[in-house]
């Protein structure tokens, strides 16, 4: 029988999702759709979903929608079990295309290009629709929510997108850092998944070459590949979006396998008018908020477990000065295992910064732990 | 009479008949129309008189299918629906010089509208050139279309004339 463990270690009661990394035993779990029973026959949305780059381990996802007591106290043990078609849907759902795939729920249905769009390149790895549902308005476009919203014709420029890594390399290299354009590199479709709790799905960078030196001079090349997994929950309006740098020694193929540390710039082109509001406290540089204070109140939620530099808007360089206030862009720290939430909300301002705040807090900062026993 | 769509030049299409005579004054139009040309939105209100009209018709429904009360309150709620689309022509039609340029215009105007004793209600530079980009966007539509629905453009005139108002002389 697997058991999990779920604690909330922050000082106050609530409900979240978690993740656990599952290597198959001698009685594995099955992959796909779980249901995890927890004390007084709750019943919880579970899944066994592939690893992003190992064939051979899992990531177990579960929903909790019931609180979790504060302070790590009286955890809830959950009975992991097979076959969930119990419980209610619908689903979130990935949907795979040659060009991209789709993340759907109730709230958000969000479409990631693998490489160019409409024959233009530069949509490598972008998000270029994200499209809101709520109480009033039904698949409505957030990146160009202006237009949408008064049938205007859309901008084809819009997008969020991570536009370029940078890997740092030791201060007694002569070469400070290795930067890796993906805006029009095309990825490649990794593997995806779909249950009770959440969508995902994977996007490989292509291979690139990384090279530094040890304090003593040694040379050390690795083989480098920047993954992205994004997960939309049940009932989510936010896409989550996990990051790291498989690397892999030169000649040593499954041997000294590292996670590179790495920093990441996000790209967004996005209508938000020409004085966007803009919330990033520099005391607490881990989530940014981007309102439009008309209606119809369409906001973007930024938060991460690395810092985020300032948020540039226009960004620097960008070349169409007519349009340049809908783009930003922003910088991210120093990371190996970089986390990252995108909150699409119509929501005031005020709102809107208080939900990406509280995104920040609850699934990147003290984020519920899942502890599997076998 | 068959709808017209506007010209691509931005002036209004020949017309078979007369179109009701605006109600908005030439002094108001004349302001609105500078505060179109230094944003830069001309073209882009006319490029999309069509959705803007649409959308316009059906606040005008709105109000009057709802059971707000005749008059001021159907007044506060049609301007309330139709201003963000006006805001929505600044900050898509629009751009940052353009915006800065036309905010420094408007505040010299409006102070030169003060010393010859007009009333300035409303000292946020962008909610008054959302306001007269509002009041231009419905007098276009109301030179384009008002012929192929008279009683709409009865009442959306009627509900925008308060929101002229705003800037038509105090003693005049």
């Amino acid at each position: 029988m697997t058991q999990l463990t779920i604690r909330n270690i922050s000082d106050h009661p609530r409900r979240g999702f978690a993740t656990a990394e599952y290597t198959p035993g001698k009685k594995p779990l099955p992959d796909g759709a779980l249901v995890a029973r927890g004390p007084g026959g709750a019943e919880f949305p579970a899944q066994l979903d592939p690893h992003p780059h190992d064939a051979a381990r899992r990531v177990l996802a579960v929903l909790v929608d019931r609180d979790v007591p504060a302070h790590g106290a009286n955890p809830p043990v959950l009975t992991l079990q097979p076959g969930a078609a119990g419980l209610p849907g619908p689903w979130p759902r990935v949907e795979v295309e040659p060009t991209g795939f789709r993340l759907v729920n109730d709230r958000l249905n969000v479409w990631v290009n693998l490489g160019a769009l409409n024959g233009e390149p530069w949509f490598a790895g972008a998000a270029s629709s994200v499209q809101l549902s709520d109480d009033f308005f039904h698949r409505l476009e957030m990146l160009d929510a202006i237009n949408a919203i008064w049938d205007w014709r859309h901008d084809p420029e819009k997008r969020l997108q991570l536009d370029r890594i940078r890997l740092w390399r030791a201060a007694w290299d002569p070469d400070p850092c290795l930067d890796v354009e993906l805006f029009e590199t095309p990825f490649r479709m990794g593997v995806s998944a779909e249950g009770p709790a959440r969508a995902t799905a994977t996007l490989e960078s292509e291979p690139f070459d990384y090279a530094s030196r040890d304090p003593d001079g040694t040379p050390r090349r690795f083989r480098c590949t920047l993954y992205r997994t994004f997960s939309l929950y049940r009932d989510a309006d936010f896409v989550h979006e996990h990051l790291y740098v498989r690397g892999v020694p030169e000649g040593k193929a499954g041997a000294g396998e590292v996670r590179l540390s790495f920093t990441a710039r996000y790209f967004l082109y996005m209508g938000m008018g020409i004085r966007p509001l803009i919330t990033h406290f520099a005391d607490i540089p881990d989530w940014l908020a981007v309102s439009y204070p008309q209606h119809p109140l369409h906001g973007y939620g930024f938060a991460t477990n690395v810092h985020a530099d300032p948020i540039r808007n226009p960004h620097p360089g960008y070349p169409h000065p007519t349009h340049d206030h809908n783009s930003f862009s922003w910088e991210l720290g120093a990371g190996n295992d970089v986390h990252c939430v995108h909150l699409f909300r119509c929501a005031p301002a005020g709102e809107m910064v208080e939900a990406t705040g509280r995104a920040w807090y609850c699934h990147i900062y003290h984020p519920l732990t899942a502890e599997l026993s076998l | 009479m068959p709808e017209q769509p506007p010209s691509s030049t931005g002036a209004p299409p020949s017309r078979q008949t007369s179109p009701p005579s605006s109600a908005i004054e030439p002094e108001v139009r004349k302001l609105a129309r500078e505060a179109v040309a230094k944003l830069g939105v001309g073209q882009f209100i006319e490029d999309n008189l069509k959705q803007i009209r649409k959308k316009l018709e059906e606040f005008d429904e709105y109000v009057e299918q709802t059971s707000v009360k005749p008059g001021s309150e159907g007044e506060m709620t049609f301007l309330a629906l139709g201003l963000p689309i006006a805001h929505g022509v600044i900050h898509v039609g629009s751009n940052r010089g353009a915006l800065a340029s036309a905010t420094t215009w408007l505040e010299k105007e409006l102070k030169a509208q003060s010393g010859r004793k007009r009333r300035v209600r409303n000292p946020d530079p962008t909610a008054s050139l959302a306001v007269l980009v509002f009041i231009h966007a419905v007098d276009r539509c109301h030179e384009v279309y008002a012929s192929t629905n008279p009683v709409a453009w009865g009442n959306i005139l009627s509900r925008v004339k308060p929101l002229a108002d705003e800037v038509t002389p105090a003693d005049g």
